[in-house]
């Protein structure tokens, strides 16, 4: 299968393949040197950090944290996303429309200096490739992965790397890929698919994010949606340091538009919404119950079931506590364990 | 910005050639040679904080020591003119620092505070045209960015100086036309707005604001004339030590409230990215200053 074996899917949840761009073909020996890099913190400038630091397995690869800090101490804007099935992602990050290549969004944490990630910059770029070309381990990995390249400790091979790992993050081996829900679950699916959470028309497909691509797919969707977390002044502001969309087309339809993430491994990926805002997943249900969140107080006051821009698939809708438990015991069942602990994606450099 | 032209052997050779009767209409290429400055009113530029000059608004109107981190931005379509004659482009020299007919001017040397950016610097753009011997060029205008059919290349494949991490911009899908930076406050302009085409696969610009001002100057002595890039007279009505909101200082957001007098000094229209009602020549920061060599 593309010429790969550590790329997986399993029989149980039927994916079909990602697409692979073709400047950047997957190999066994990419991805092999992609997870040795996404461990190693000697790719951040003062290699204090690592994507790791960021992008913990066992959370499915998010961090816990409502922000978290790049290398030199500055807070990000926004909450550390999944990495899950990331390989489909439509779009990348949680609101640039025109950033659909994930080879392009990896330059961000590895050289983005607003704010600082890894800290890759034009100053230290040579020391850190030193760093790997100066190791035998590296000098075997990366002359396997790119074998037909005179030098190939380039920033470019880093990046290729770390994108063929990350696209072999592959999660379907849930309780609901398994068909292994229980009654209450069941139910949980049956209203996650109604008219009345509408929860689907955001969350839709393989992927549980209609922002989703496959190789077959043709026709890209590129869905963002506002869902009512803010609005300041009354006018459908969000806070300033994030507006999602609009920031690139300045279209007020875009205020707050935001890329739907998938919902699998939603379990392990809190705190929620593009800037950790919500703590819970219960509480998200009860946001989306209200069809938005009301900020009585603070510099963010504002009723966001009144955001002008807000998706009318956010109406809101009455939920009994069994409901709700039921939609929760569904969005457990999206919790894919083997892929938190498969060898295939941990630290090669601690021994199991 | 010096200017200066140096006539080639071909004149002498054309001057045989026509056994010296008319050398008013031979033809020529020249080579050109710009000096390029950046300076904070009096003082020049330089890594870390100028502590002898103060700029802005803040501080009680006193203004503030600027911290550089960076300095760097793309010039492109430099041309020349006679006092009454059309535009020429200026053929620049591909180098390192040249591609096509863009220039990247790097006034940082990764000293002190611009600890991103890179020890080599570029004070000078060089290029050949054509034109006619007696030709004394007068008027020269050039524009602030990286031209469009440049700004979406892969930064995985691209040339120098287009593949420069500081430079690029990837969340807009191109690059920093130019960048300025001091502790706390930083410039970034650049051209936003491209959306994805009806194909959903390639960037499309059409409706973007290109934040690319285009500045032209006359008076400009070819060989005295001096074209300078003053820090001060750009930040003369922003506060470099506050942020209002948005991203800190100002990187072309249409929202961002430093912007707003940011961009009336570069003549540029905030909303639209273009030239300002009054013309791109309203901006107040970039000057010609008489010189001797």
């Amino acid at each position: 299968m593309l010429g790969t074996s550590l790329l997986q899917l399993s029989s149980h949840g039927g994916f079909v393949l990602p697409a692979i761009p073709a400047e950047n073909p997957i190999s066994d020996a990419k991805i092999t040197l992609g997870r040795h890099l996404f461990y190693d913190k000697r790719l951040s400038g003062n290699e204090t950090q690592s994507c790791e630091s960021c992008h913990v397995q066992a959370l499915a690869f998010t961090d816990g944290k409502t922000l978290p800090q790049g290398s030199t101490g500055q807070t990000l804007a926004l909450n550390s996303q999944t990495l899950t099935n990331v390989a489909y992602n439509a779009s990348y990050t949680w609101w640039n429309p025109i950033l659909i290549r994930m080879e392009d969004q990896l330059f961000i944490p590895l050289t983005g200096d607003v704010p600082v990630e890894l800290g890759i910059n034009d100053a230290n770029t040579q020391t850190i490739l030193q760093r790997f070309k100066d190791d035998e381990t590296y000098q075997i990995l990366f002359a396997e992965a790119f074998p037909e390249d005179v030098a190939p400790f380039t920033l470019v091979n880093v990046n290729f790397a770390l994108a063929s790992f990350t696209r072999s993050l592959i999660s379907d081996r849930s309780a609901f890929d398994k068909g292994e829900l229980s009654e209450s679950a069941r139910r949980g699916e049956a209203l996650f698919f109604s008219e009345k959470m509408e929860c689907f028309h955001c969350h839709n497909g393989f992927n549980f994010s209609s922002s989703s691509i496959t190789t077959n797919t043709r026709f890209p969707e590129r869905v963002f949606f506002n869902n009512g977390l803010y609005n300041i002044n009354g006018d459908g502001s969000y806070p300033e340091a994030i507006q999602g969309k609009f920031k690139v087309t300045n279209d007020w339809n875009d205020m707050g538009a935001f890329r739907p993430p998938t919902l699998r491994n939603i379990e392990l990926t809190a705190p929620y919404m593009h800037d950790g805002s919500i703590a819970t997943l219960g509480e998200v249900l009860d946001m989306y119950a209200a069809g938005g969140r009301d900020i009585e107080s603070g510099e963010l006051q504002g009723d966001g079931r009144q955001n002008p821009f807000k998706s009318d698939f956010v109406s809101g809708f009455e939920m009994t506590p069994e409901e709700k438990q039921d939609l929760l015991n569904f969005l457990l069942s999206l919790t894919d364990n083997e892929f938190i602990s498969d060898p295939r994606f941990s630290n090669p450099f601690i021994n199991n | 910005m010096k200017l200066r032209s140096i006539s080639l052997a071909l004149v002498a050779f054309v001057l045989t050639a026509c056994g010296g009767s008319d050398d008013k209409d031979s033809l020529v290429t020249r080579d050109i040679s710009l000096d390029v400055s950046a300076v904070v009113g009096t003082a020049s530029v330089s890594c870390g904080e100028l502590t002898e000059v103060l700029v802005g608004t803040g501080n009680e109107g006193n203004g503030n020591a600027p911290d550089f981190k960076d300095f760097r931005l793309y010039i492109s379509d430099i041309q020349v003119a006679t006092d009454d004659g059309e535009f020429m482009d200026l053929k620049l020299t591909q180098n390192d620092w040249q591609y096509e007919n863009v220039v990247l001017l790097d006034f940082e040397d990764a000293a002190s505070s611009c600890t991103s950016g890179t020890s080599a610097i570029n004070k000078t753009i060089s290029g050949s045209l054509e034109g006619l011997n007696s030709d004394e060029y007068t008027r020269m205008r050039f524009t602030i960015g990286v031209p469009e059919n440049l700004n979406h290349l892969d930064r995985t494949t691209a040339a120098s100086p287009l593949n420069l991490d500081g430079m690029t911009w990837s969340w807009a899908g191109g690059y920093k036309h130019m960048r300025i930076d001091v502790n706390g406050w930083n410039i970034h302009l650049g051209t936003t707005g491209c959306t994805l085409d009806d194909n959903n696969e390639n960037l499309d610009c059409s409706n973007d604001r290109p934040n690319r001002p285009v500045y032209t100057f006359d008076n400009v002595d070819t060989d005295l004339s001096t074209v300078v890039f003053d820090y001060a007279a750009l930040v003369q009505d922003s506060d470099i030590t506050t942020d209002a909101g948005g991203a800190l200082g100002c990187m072309s957001g249409v929202t961002d409230p430093e912007c707003a007098a940011l961009f009336t000094n570069l003549g540029l229209n905030v909303t639209t990215g273009e030239c300002a009602s009054e013309g791109c020549d309203s901006q107040t920061w970039v000057r010609i200053e008489m010189g001797s060599r």
